[in-house]
């Protein structure tokens, strides 16, 4: 195995994954919404939680939801409240 | 079908409301009005001698061979030349032509070698014109000649005989009119003149020349002829396919000695290249061949095991048994496929029927992942549908051409000949690119505004120009009010109008001039200053776009705000104008098109929509998951989870093609099955468990659909050499895991896509046969197919502007990394390379190199040649740089063709918001002087080495 790639594995897999996971579809979510936040506040929570039914795995939109939303910014959160609650 | 030229009529067709009627030899012919003598003659069934002429070129005149009486006129005017009248009288044979012509052949064989190649092997059309015409070759012996000029063997593929030559300047004409090039000249005068590619000094090589064949196939003697002709001899037979590299989708004629493959010759009826090529399709096909072939399959246990090679039942028990152990022990969305956009429509609608109704998750996802899937959503919001809009024909008739994050003189060069030979006449041109590409200036093309942005910035240049537009009143209101949403145009209008979008303001970002922006935004939208007087309608403005307006963190954005330029100046939905998203893969329009996304099924229909759904469940008899599944990136990240264990990828390079590749390889590497099916042990296979031998294309029946949305044949013209097309072995691995697979031909598959996809209704082999070829959707509304979509009306009903806000990347530069990095391609190579770095085609492009700016490669010591360390926050690489003012200050830019570089080792993680499609076009990096290769790279080559030993003895 290269060193570049002991490097990039250094962690222990699931300690390591799981955690990077969360981050990388927090950052998602986020995403969408700064995209969709010239909207309006109302119509881009609907269409990012919209966004969400329509293109991600459950286990991803699953995941998300375990997490702790302290790093979603509002309108991400507001739209993973609507996704729960669907 | 036995091996004949394709009819050549002389002169082009002209096309004219008005017949004209003529008799020639006493046979009447009746043809549009403009046509030449020699093309009526030909077309009445007698054809017209002559060595100057042919059909793909502008009548010339100089052969004096085409000679003919007309009554009422005297002398013997050139056929050629002459335009038919009404009632006139030809006359193309007699005594009198007869001794002329006769004269005329025996001057050019004073000059020809007796001993000639070509002449032997019937393929001169000198050494035939001399043997109907019975002239004699000694009558003007002794004279002085050219016999004695050498052969210009430099280009790999081709070589020119300047003794065969006759100066009929055809192969000149076809690199100006046809590919648009200039590289050749008639050098000297008189006696003297000869073909001379670029300057005194150059060779066909050296030249500017791009290898596209067109003068090879222009020429009349064996002067310009492939070197495979005079290798293996000429073709006995020939069957029309489509090509297999980019999306233009050419059509040639594999020509065929026995099952040996002697040449590709561009087929003059095909609707995508109107015989046009380039030299990745005519040339570079010697990989089909290649001794990296792996032709029989082989497992292995875990990676750094060496291969063992088994026959294919074993491989497929193997591979079948590991797949249902898995979907036991972890559920079926464990498992998933990736299908390829290099296969046929047909393989792909299998690879996805694997997985959805096989492997029983919807995790199928396609290499238009990683470029085209913004096209896919930003269309389908905008218009209601993911495809272009025009056909290429199209552009012969835009005013104004906006070529947006595109490069097609390398990566679509034959749409790009036709591109610029609507410039040539006058066509205004645009560019928007941080590189000054070839299109920006090159002969007789210069573009009328270049916009050279920052990487990134797409999205706020496009909204700059809205502003303008609507800010100073250039909107098309009548197309809006009948055809657009007026709601959403009245939210849109009102963002774009705001202060915060001015160019002006932009600027500052966007590091465009907003003077130049303005222009170019007037341009387009009016046609430039006179234009609406002159003409009374509004410009035809057509927006063809590539990988750079796709491949960022706002890659729909930017497919939707080039929707809303285009609805907003109502360049939508007739010819010369539309959205032309242009293609990166030969069939990457195809492999979206047949459910390919994990979140949707054939024919762009989502997979919640229990209707749709339903009718696949009743036609395989399987209930379907009605949730999307994992896209390639989220793959990954979930077999890093556990979650995700088994992966199945057709014909796809993910290790090399795909972002950050230690990612790629940590993701790949996680996995319990990865089963690589392809030509080659290509990258991904470094982390592969099963390699299933895949087969050419020209290996197999099926079809490929272009960036036009046209659907062509793929025609087997050999047996596979691994012994089964890629469908046969799809088909088999399904049956090993218990579905009762039984398709005996492709055109069984294409029944079923076509029974189950509304806008291929109408899509059989043997409607395609019938009609050549077919542009989707073809139903009982558009029995023939769809040159031009949203014609009256859009799909979606009413078009629908969507507000793109600017959203700057989170790549951000700093002292640290304070460049930006933009990858893309280059003419010679191919993608990753896999197939054309198997081909002569690296004397063109060796290795990738590293353009870099004059002033950035001062301030760090760099001259062209150097090695140089690129560094992003991801990895780091080592190439050699390029100083060229190509690229703005501030800009660095590579290719990706070379796994020995291995770009993707710098770029990073972030994707389009929308589709997760990974921003390759911007990355912030450092580069410095360097001694060679970095660790990883040296660490990677003994591992790559490594991973693909296999073991010399079978196992027993």
């Amino acid at each position: 195995m290269p060193a570049g790639l002991k490097r990039a594995a250094g962690l222990p897999r699931n300690q390591r994954n799981s955690a990077m996971n969360i981050a990388q579809l927090t950052y998602m979510a986020n995403q969408i919404a700064r995209n969709l936040a010239a909207q309006g506040a109302d119509k881009a929570v609907a269409a990012t939680a919209q966004h969400i039914t329509d293109f991600w795995d459950p286990r991803m939109t699953a995941q998300l939801l375990a997490a702790s939303d302290a790093a979603l910014d509002p309108i991400a959160r507001a739209a993973l409240v609507r996704l729960r609650k669907a | 079908m036995g091996y004949e030229p394709q009819a050549d009529f002389g002169t082009p067709e002209v096309l004219s409301d008005t017949q004209v009627s003529l008799i020639i030899d006493g046979r009447a012919v009746t043809v549009p009005a403009g046509t030449s003598v020699m093309r009526a003659a030909a077309l009445g069934g007698g054809k017209i001698p002559s060595l100057c002429a042919t059909d793909s070129l502008a009548a010339f005149g100089s052969c004096r061979l085409c000679l003919v009486e007309i009554e009422g006129r005297g002398g013997t005017p050139a056929s050629c030349t002459t335009p038919v009248s009404e009632g006139m009288a030809v006359r193309t044979t007699g005594e009198r032509i007869d001794r002329l012509r006769k004269g005329v052949i025996e001057l050019y064989l004073s000059d020809h070698p007796a001993d000639c190649a070509a002449c032997a092997r019937g393929d001169c059309e000198v050494a035939a014109l001399a043997l109907d015409l019975g002239a004699d070759p000694a009558r003007h012996s002794g004279g002085e000649t050219h016999l004695e000029v050498p052969t210009d063997c430099s280009n790999p593929y081709f070589d020119f005989d300047p003794a065969a030559c006759v100066v009929c300047s055809r192969c000149v004409r076809a690199c100006d009119e046809v590919q648009g090039t200039f590289a050749l000249t008639i050098e000297g005068r008189g006696f003297k003149s000869k073909v001379s590619a670029g300057a005194a000094d150059d060779s066909f090589l050296s030249s500017e020349c791009v290898s596209c064949g067109a003068c090879v196939q222009a020429c009349p003697t064996g002067a310009l002829r492939e070197k495979a002709v005079a290798e293996i001899g000429l073709p006995t037979s020939s069957t029309v396919t489509t090509c297999a590299y980019c999306g233009v989708g050419c059509t040639f004629r594999a020509e065929m000695k026995g099952e040996q493959l002697v040449r590709m010759v561009p087929w003059k009826d095909g609707k995508a290249n109107h015989g046009h090529s380039c030299v990745k399709g005519r040339f570079a096909w010697g990989y089909a061949n290649h001794r990296d072939r792996i032709l029989e399959p082989m497992i292995r246990d875990s990676v750094d095991q060496p291969w063992r090679v088994v026959g294919w039942s074993e491989a497929l028990a193997y591979t079948a048994e590991r797949l249902n152990t898995i979907k036991a022990q972890h559920g079926a969305r464990a498992l998933g496929g990736i299908t390829s956009s290099r296969c046929t429509n047909e393989e792909t609608f299998l690879v996805q029927k694997l997985v959805r109704a096989g492997f029983g998750s919807n995790n199928v996802d396609t290499c238009a992942r990683v470029c085209h899937s913004p096209t896919g959503y930003g269309l389908k919001t905008t218009f209601g549908t993911s495809a272009g809009t025009q056909d290429f024909d199209s552009v012969d008739e835009a005013d104004v051409i906006l070529v947006i994050g595109a490069n097609p003189t390398d990566a679509h060069p034959v749409f790009a000949s036709r591109m610029k030979r609507r410039l040539r006449k006058g066509a205004k041109l645009i560019v928007i690119d941080p590189r000054r590409i070839d299109l920006v200036r090159m002969p007789h093309v210069e573009a009328a505004h270049h916009l050279p942005l920052q990487p990134g910035t797409n999205v706020a240049v496009l909204t700059a120009m809205a502003h303008v537009i609507v800010t100073e009143g250039l909107a098309d209101a009548a197309f809006i009010a009948e055809r657009c949403d007026t709601d959403a145009y009245a939210d849109w209008a009102a963002f774009v109008s705001e202060p915060r979008h001015s160019p002006e303001v932009l600027e500052a970002v966007t590091r465009v001039p907003a003077a130049d922006l303005r222009a170019a935004a007037r341009l387009y939208a009016t046609g430039g200053p006179g234009w609406a007087s002159a003409q009374r309608k509004r410009p035809n403005g057509a927006i063809y776009y590539g990988l750079g307006v796709t491949e960022h963190s706002q890659g729909s954005s930017t497919v939707m705000a080039i929707a809303n330029l285009a609805m907003v100046t109502g360049n939508i939905g007739r010819r010369g104008v539309g959205v032309n998203p242009l293609r990166g893969q030969n069939n990457v329009q195809g492999a979206c098109d047949m459910g390919s996304f994990p979140h949707e099924l054939s024919g762009y229909r989502h997979i919640s929509d229990a209707a749709t759904r339903g009718l696949f469940e009743a036609d395989w008899g399987v209930a379907l998951d009605a949730e999307p599944g994992l896209r390639i990136p989220n793959m990954l990240d979930a077999a890093l989870d556990g979650s995700f264990r088994a992966l199945y990828i057709q014909g796809e390079d993910i290790l090399q093609s795909d972002p950050n590749t230690h990612h790629v390889a940590a993701g790949l590497k996680a996995m319990e099955l990865v089963i690589v099916h392809d030509l080659f042990l290509n990258e991904t296979a470094n982390y592969a468990h099963v390699f299933l031998p895949g087969s050419t294309f020209l290996e197999k029946d099926g079809t490929f659909t272009n960036a036009e949305r046209r659907i062509q044949p793929v025609r087997k013209v050999m047996q596979p050499a691994n012994g089964f097309a890629d469908w046969e072995v799809t088909q088999e691995l399904a049956r090993a895991m218990g579905l009762g697979w039984n398709y005996a031909h492709p055109s069984e598959i294409m029944d079923e896509i076509a029974r189950l996809t509304p806008t291929f209704a109408g899509v059989s082999f043997a409607a395609l046969d019938a009609a050549g070829s077919l542009q989707w959707p073809v139903n009982a509304a558009h029995p023939d197919g769809t040159r031009i979509m949203h014609e009256d009306g859009f799909v979606r009903g009413k078009g629908r502007f969507v507000v793109t806000d600017y959203v700057p990347t989170d790549e951000k530069t700093g002292p640290r990394f304070p460049l930006l990095l933009t990858t893309g391609r280059i003419l010679s190579h191919y993608n990753v390379g896999a197939q054309t770095r198997r081909t002569a085609n690296t004397v063109w492009h060796p290795e990738d190199l590293l353009e870099i700016h004059p002033t950035d490669a001062e301030n760090r010591g760099l001259k062209s040649g150097d090695w140089v360390r690129l560094a992003s926050r991801t990895g780091e690489t080592t190439l050699r740089a390029e100083v060229t003012e190509r690229v703005a200050p501030g800009v660095v830019y590579t290719t990706f063709h070379h796994p020995a570089t291995q770009a993707n080792v710098v770029t990073t993680e972030f994707s389009d918001w929308a589709t997760n499609c990974p921003e390759y076009k911007v990355t912030a990096v450092q580069i410095s002087p360097s001694n060679g290769p970095t660790e990883w790279q040296e660490d990677y080559a003994s591992w790559s080495e490594k991973s693909r030993r296999i073991a010399a003895e079978p196992a027993e």
